[in-house]
């Protein structure tokens, strides 16, 4: 075994020797040593089997015709000279982490919003709390999009992709498990669309999305029954801020599941700050329906305290006083370490480009 | 498909004037070796047909800026930079590709090994076997190797292309070229010989 007997330089002119790749001189003076020198030779010995051996590599057949049709250039002419298909260029100008950074970043600054906002406004009017937390979840909602915008190209050039291979001028049964090959290569760049949202839970507390990223299908109707079922329990239909509360205290209790606080924590400003479309979430509809028993049994325990019409109100409110503390400290910290995590992720990658 | 002009330099000046038939009359000169280029690089079945594939549209859309009498290197270097694109997207990628290397680099032994009746049939099956495994051994080092000493194993040792080619091709120096080449190879040796032991005793002795 060679190890460091031959330096770098008469290694290079050991293998520029074996393609005779050396001026006269240097060839003479080389060969002279190699007569004294054992170890040189045998050096160069092993590295002319070497090279042998990789010589003997047979040249590999193609599996398919890569002849160009018409109707290829066609489907290619969108794109530049590039030899790629542009539009997974365009997806990996962001990898996923670099994604999944960016929605951690929105998603934490969102948490820390509604932190500050639920705290500062615990006192004040429950209207602008609900207002300003639907307002923070708009960044999350460019985010959103932003994923939507690298994520869609990957299925259409998987597309254009298949198109071509049906285009190709043989497709016959030898050139089939090429094909499939080719297909299969593709798939990574499909599969960073499902990964990507199937990691999404994980670093990316999904406010501004609760349904999709979480898998969870809300259709309308259940959305309608959703924020029917948490006007009804509030009893105010007119003013859609009293769900809030109710939501918060539910947060309280399933605290110790961090996926379940954010998502009920998300719910509860959309569902009550617009009631319509936005309210996505089977989770406002869960909420709201769990709290409805609660709704039964809590109301002799507490109505003395506000002994207004909106009696649930006030019994909701008690609860919360407490949890909501608790809550918006963890929210906060949750929030600020994500901001600072995705921040740190985003720039590691940035620099590792 | 069949019936081109043999004439390269007729095909690529008729290409030039946009003619399709003419440049998949290169084409089909050509698609093994670059497939077999690309293969090698990228060690990967499905990403090679892709590369070679992209490589002959970006070339048909770019015939027209080649100038010069050497067509193969002015290829070669479009399949080369394309799987250097394909290398940089699988590094961004880490995870969604490891697995792909790993599985698709077993293929790769099937592959010789259907490829090796044909170089071989006027051996007994037995050497059949004994050179697939060789060749597989010998893929499998090229595969440790790190990319951009493949590169030039491929292109000079595998290819057999001059040293000044294998720079314009791969877009580095001479001495570059020189250097990367010389390590490489001395990686491989130490890898083939760390293998030796799993090989026949035929390679054995040709190698110690």
């Amino acid at each position: 075994m060679s190890v460091n007997r031959i330096s770098p330089e008469d290694l290079m002119a050991l293998s520029a020797y074996l393609d005779g790749a050396l001026d006269p001189p240097e060839r003479s003076s080389l060969e002279r040593r190699l007569a004294t020198e054992p170890l040189l030779l045998a050096e160069l010995d092993s590295l002319r089997d070497t090279v042998n051996l990789v010589k003997s590599l047979p040249r590999l057949k193609a599996p398919r015709d890569f002849t160009l049709t018409p109707a290829m250039l066609a489907q290619m002419s969108g794109g530049s000279s590039v030899s790629h298909n542009p539009k997974i260029i365009d997806l990996a100008r962001f990898n996923r982490w670099q994604v999944a950074s960016i929605a951690t970043l929105a998603a934490s600054i969102l948490l820390v919003f509604i932190g500050l906002f639920a705290g500062f406004d615990n006192t004040t009017s429950q209207n602008t709390d609900a207002d300003e937390a639907y307002q923070g979840s708009v960044p999350s909602v460019g985010g959103e999009t932003v994923e939507d915008g690298i994520f869609k190209p990957t299925s259409t050039s998987t597309q254009d992709l298949s198109s071509i291979m049906r285009n190709g001028t043989t497709a016959s049964a030898s050139s089939a498990p090429g094909v499939s090959d080719v297909m299969g290569t593709q798939q990574p760049s499909g599969a960073v669309e499902e990964s990507d949202s199937a990691e999404g839970p994980a670093p990316v507390p999904p406010p501004s999305q609760p349904t999709g990223l979480l898998g969870q299908t809300g259709s309308e109707d259940e959305t309608d029954e959703g924020y029917v079922a948490a006007t009804q329990t509030s009893q105010s239909p007119v003013n859609p801020s009293a769900a809030i509360p109710q939501t918060s205290g539910q947060a309280g209790s399933a605290a110790n599941n961090p996926t379940a606080e954010t998502m009920t924590f998300a719910a509860a400003p959309t569902a009550t700050a617009q009631p319509s479309p936005a309210a996505t979430s089977t989770s406002a509809t869960k909420v709201a329906e769990e709290s409805r028993p609660d709704d039964t049994t809590l109301p002799s325990d507490e109505p003395a305290l506000e002994p207004a019409p909106e009696t649930d109100r006030a019994e909701f409110d008690e609860p919360a006083d407490e949890d909501e503390g608790f809550e918006i400290n963890v929210l906060l910290v949750v929030g600020l370490v994500g901001v600072i995590a995705s921040i740190l992720a985003l720039a590691y990658t940035r620099r590792r480009r | 498909m069949t019936n081109f002009p043999s004439d390269e330099r007729i095909l690529i000046a008729t290409a030039q004037q946009g003619n399709l038939d003419a440049f998949n009359g290169l084409v089909v000169m050509y698609q093994d070796m670059a497939f077999s280029v690309a293969y090698r690089i990228l060690q990967d079945d499905g990403m090679a047909a892709d590369v070679t594939q992209n490589a002959m549209i970006a070339a048909y859309r770019k015939i027209d800026q080649f100038r010069g009498d050497n067509f193969k290197s002015w290829l070669m270097r479009i399949v080369t930079n394309a799987c250097y694109d394909e290398l940089r997207l699988k590094k961004r990628h880490p995870t969604a590709s490891l697995d792909d290397i790993e599985g698709e680099g077993d293929g790769l032994y099937f592959d010789a090994e259907d490829d090796a009746p044909l170089m071989a049939t006027i051996e007994g099956p037995e050497r059949v076997v004994e050179r697939s495994e060789l060749q597989a051994v010998i893929e499998n080092c090229l595969q440790q190797l790190s990319a951009s000493y493949r590169v030039i194993v491929v292109l000079a040792d595998v290819e057999g292309y001059s040293y000044e080619e294998a720079a314009s091709i791969s877009g580095i120096s001479l001495g570059t070229v020189k250097s990367r080449l010389s390590r490489a190879r001395s990686n491989l040796r130490d890898c083939l010989r760390k293998k030796a032991e799993l090989l026949p005793d035929q390679y054995r002795q040709d190698n110690s």
